[in-house]
């Protein structure tokens, strides 16, 4: 269970990042020319990107800004869009499928044809042209709902195949047979079902899209500066890494830590709960 | 000399001992019957004397027609596997493998043993289709297991047994995955097969039905013990050890050797089969038993007699 | 199978017949005037409508997809430029001043390259070591294998190649910056340009076959046949290898062929780092200068070839498992 002590250590950080920078002293978006070389084209004083006492992670060249503080403000806004884009594939994934499984027929097939479409778009390419010519939206909101659109056939169709088992099994006939409504043969024989597989997904889908967003984020189309991104400092910091590398290094080590520690804890879910019914 | 002998037999995986001390023996052209319920350690019993447990530690001696097997090399084991004693298992479709034909894989094991040729290694996959009974076998050689009905399937599994003339059998419930009627078929090819080849074979069941049909001599184990050891017409006619006493009296049309069982009254024992993790102290089966005393729960009761041996404290008295 | 496979391909025409409608739509939609970059800075009214009257995009939004399919099968002249581009056309940059199939074809090169390399290092990486892991599952060697499996699929791939990149060019210089050149006119050159992002690409893939095979691969030597075949008396390696290996690398073909499939049409980010000039690089560029018919024309191929890997890791499933049934 390290992964999820990691995992909630770094939302709390996350989470309290006004607090942590109140006491650090150092606000994202302020800059400190005196940490800073002019000379060295704007390279941080001292080895190690400019890490001391002061800046714990060191500053970003030219401007100078507290590098802690900034991982902290992207780790909101990266964790924000993961977890909104994870509730959100859930949840439409969760209707769908059950929708797809309980009506059968027509919406069915619909539903099966538009995730076999989806399924064969190049997705990633298709989110960045959708990004790079949307203008004027609010960045976190477009990043979320293109970051939908792909992820929530995986749910559909773990529910819909749930939906199709349970739906022949001989207590769920009973239950109807005994009067039972649809309604209460979802709460009661479905959904207790489903919440194995769709917790193991969400934690598998919360550092994909960690990821995707820093990926959208570094091919310039994601989070726009001012707002921190991890995505973003990375690709703000891959002009810089040949000079310094501990730049590029400390986002890189967010983003990995998350993943790192979001796979333990769905390996520990996955564990927990019957192997052999999740990995399907 | 007997075919296989097997003396003081112990199986453990870990510190969790599944077989403790069992001996039996099996002869060219005769049947031992192994009877227990799962966990008894029958299965392991006859893994461990193919070698193909891994990662537990075998101890006491296994002689197969004079050569021991018991801390033998691999590769002796592994040229007699297949070559000189086979093994056939409960679920054939699984057994099988689902990519290969069932001819390739008949032949696989008689190409690695008589290093005949590819085609004289199908030649007599062919030849052993047609041996246990499976009709076109030429055709369906080159056939996956998947088309195979389930009985079929099992006579698959012993023509590839038999492929290389073994001398001995050893068949893990064979019959248990199947129909009654097919269940018939091929416990009579079975007896077939052993008086053509002169095989010895080792039928392990919990179906007791089939010892009585096939088995000469029947060994019944319980808790990883051998409970009683005697030629089978003895154990189904004056059972002596409470456990098989219960076994009989749970089966119809069996229990003729059990008092009060008359008029058809089945009774089931109670209780469930202990986990090998947890084995009661003294007799294993005294949790179970309705006739147990004292001693049975400290001390362990030994094998005991010459024509048949019970491990029983109550031995004599009943 | 022939019918199946027919079927299917019909099946992908009409799917690339959707994604190409889309995308279509959307860029018509949105606000972006490709005239407008294509006009210049000092653009009249007057100027801009004959631009665009050139480029055909005052016709309506249906003609213009329908000039569009035309043009893959039979060729076009776009607009009133005169400008001809021979079948099939996928548009014409007018960044590149080139039509955008000569591009693709052009870039397809570095990107097959990039992917086929790195496919064939994380395969074999992957699999062998996944294989290591299984067979010894519990031991020192499996746990060594699974925790840096681990580590390498949460490392960023930006990181790995930084730090390729940092310490064999920078710091070692051991090889040149990649300067790719096609393999067929230098093939050391091209080995040696495209050495490192195999191995970031094969890197971020190869663990998580690592992880896959393992797991298949344990499943698979619990299998009553695997006993059946110990049973017979086969070595152990046969066991492995013929009777083992077959049923483990089902699961992995479906992933690989999908991998592969989103591949080819480039890695985005691998060549962005390495300046690699591949499809990917020509995508970003192209998204960084609106030039759609670019994107356009990227995002078909991409999709061609994802449904087409689909359809050949289903057709090579027929081969692998008998008990397949196309229908």
């Amino acid at each position: 269970m390290a992964g999820l002590v990691v995992v909630l250590t770094l939302v709390l950080l996350a989470a309290l990042a006004p607090v942590i920078t109140a006491w650090t002293g150092w606000a994202p978006e302020t800059f400190d020319k005196t940490a800073i070389d002019p000379n060295m084209g704007g390279l941080p004083k001292g080895a190690w990107g400019g890490i001391d006492t002061e800046h714990l992670l060191g500053v970003e060249p030219v401007t100078g800004r507290d590098v802690l503080s900034r991982i902290l403000y992207g780790g909101r806004i990266s964790l924000l869009i993961a977890m909104l884009a994870t509730a959100i594939t859930v949840v439409t994934g969760l209707v769908l499928g059950l929708l797809a499984g309980f009506l059968g027929g027509w919406a069915d097939t619909m539903i099966s044809r538009i995730t076999d479409l989806l399924m064969s778009f190049p997705s990633l390419i298709f989110m960045i042209a959708i990004l790079s010519v949307v203008r004027d939206v609010n960045r976190i909101v477009l990043l979320v709902a293109v970051l939908s659109i792909f992820g929530w056939t995986v749910v559909a169709r773990i529910v819909r195949g749930q939906v199709l088992t349970i739906k022949h099994r001989e207590y769920v006939e009973a239950a109807r047979v005994g009067g039972g409504m649809t309604g209460y043969i979802l709460v009661k024989e479905i959904l207790p079902g489903l919440t194995a597989p769709i917790l193991v997904y969400a934690t598998q889908a919360v550092p994909a899209y960690v990821g995707a967003e820093a990926a959208l984020s570094f091919l310039g189309v994601g989070v726009r500066p001012p707002t921190p991104s991890w995505g973003q400092m990375i690709n703000n910091a891959r002009g810089w890494f040949m000079t310094d590398p501990v730049y590029l290094a400390v986002p890189c080590a967010f983003l990995g830590l998350t993943v790192l520690a979001c796979t333990l804890l769905g390996d520990g879910l996955r564990d927990a709960f019957d192997p052999k019914a999740v990995r399907s | 000399m007997s075919l296989l002998r097997v003396d003081d037999l112990s199986v453990a995986f870990g510190r969790v001992r599944v077989v403790d001390g069992v001996s039996f023996t099996v002869d060219r052209g005769r049947t031992l019957g192994i009877v227990g319920e799962s966990g008894s350690g029958k299965s392991v019993s006859t893994l461990a004397i193919m070698g193909l447990l891994r990662g537990a530690s075998v101890t006491g001696s296994v002689t197969f027609d004079g050569e021991e097997l018991v801390g033998a090399p691999e590769g002796r084991l592994r040229s007699l596997r297949g070559a000189r004693m086979s093994m056939i298992f409960q679920d054939p479709l699984s057994s099988l493998h689902p990519f290969y034909t069932v001819g390739e894989q008949i032949a696989e094991a008689y190409r690695l043993h008589k290093k005949a040729s590819r085609k004289a290694a199908h030649e007599r996959a062919v030849e052993m289709l047609g041996e246990v009974g499976i009709p076109a076998p030429r055709r369906r050689a080159r056939e996956h297991p998947h088309r195979f009905s389930g009985g079929m399937r099992q006579r698959v599994m012993i023509a590839m047994a038999l492929a290389c003339e073994p001398d001995l059998l050893i068949a893990d419930e064979p019959t248990t995955a199947l129909d009654v009627t097919v269940q018939a078929q091929i416990l009579e090819l079975i007896q077939r097969l052993q008086s053509e080849y002169g095989l010895g074979i080792i039928m392990i069941t919990h179906d007791l039905g089939v010892v009585a049909r096939i088995a000469d001599d029947v060994l019944v184990m319980y808790g990883g013990r051998a409970a009683e050891r005697a030629a089978s017409a003895r154990v189904f006619d004056d059972p002596r050890h409470p456990y098989t006493q219960g076994l009989l009296a749970s089966v119809p049309g069996l229990g003729r050797g059990i008092e009060g069982s008359g008029g058809g009254r089945l009774r089931a024992i109670p209780g469930s089969p202990p986990s090998p993790s947890a084995f009661p102290p003294g007799c294993r089966f005294h949790p179970r038993c309705s006739v147990a005393l004292d001693i049975c729960a400290t001390e362990q009761p030994a094998l005991l007699g010459t024509v048949r041996q019970v491990a029983c404290h109550r031995e004599g008295e009943m | 199978m022939i019918v199946y496979a027919l079927r299917r391909l019909a099946a992908i025409a009409l799917i690339l017949l959707v994604i190409c409608a889309i995308t279509f739509a959307i860029f018509y939609l949105l606000p972006d005037d490709p005239a407008l970059d294509a006009c210049g800075k000092s653009c009249t009214t007057e100027r801009l409508a004959d631009v665009r009257h050139a480029m055909g995009l005052d016709q309506p939004v249906l003609a213009q997809f329908v000039s569009y399919l035309t043009g893959i099968f039979a060729g076009r002249t776009l607009g009133t430029s005169g400008l001809e581009c021979a079948a099939p056309c996928f548009g014409y940059s007018w960044q590149y001043a080139s039509p955008v199939w000569d591009l693709l074809l052009d870039r397809l090169g570095v990107s097959a390259s990039l992917a086929a390399g790195a496919a064939v290092l994380w395969l074999v990486v992957g699999v062998v070591l996944g294989i290591m892991a299984a067979l010894r599952k519990g031991s020192l060697l499996d746990r060594g294998i699974v925790l840096s499996a681990l580590a390498t699929t949460s490392a960023p791939v930006y990181l790995i190649a930084a730090l390729l990149i940092y310490f064999v060019i920078l710091q070692g210089e051991l090889l040149p910056f990649p300067d790719y050149q096609p393999v067929l006119d230098n093939p050391a050159a091209w080995a040696a340009s495209l050495l490192l992002p195999w191995i970031t690409l094969a890197a971020l893939y190869a663990a998580m076959y690592i992880r896959l095979t393992r797991a298949s691969m344990i499943e698979t030597m619990a299998e009553p046949y695997i006993r059946t075949a110990r049973a017979k008396g086969l070595p152990e390696r046969t066991v492995v290898v013929k009777h083992g290996l077959r049923s483990t690398m089902t699961p992995i073909l479906t992933i690989f062929g999908i991998d592969l499939g989103g591949l080819l049409a480039g890695a985005m980010i691998t060549e962005t780092m390495f300046g690699l000039p591949g499809l990917g690089k020509l995508t970003f560029d192209a998204i960084g200068k609106s030039d759609q018919p670019v994107v356009l024309g990227v995002t078909l191929l991409a999709a061609l070839f994802i449904t087409l890997a689909n359809l050949v890791v289903d057709l090579l499933y027929g081969v692998i498992d008998p008990r397949v049934r196309y229908t």
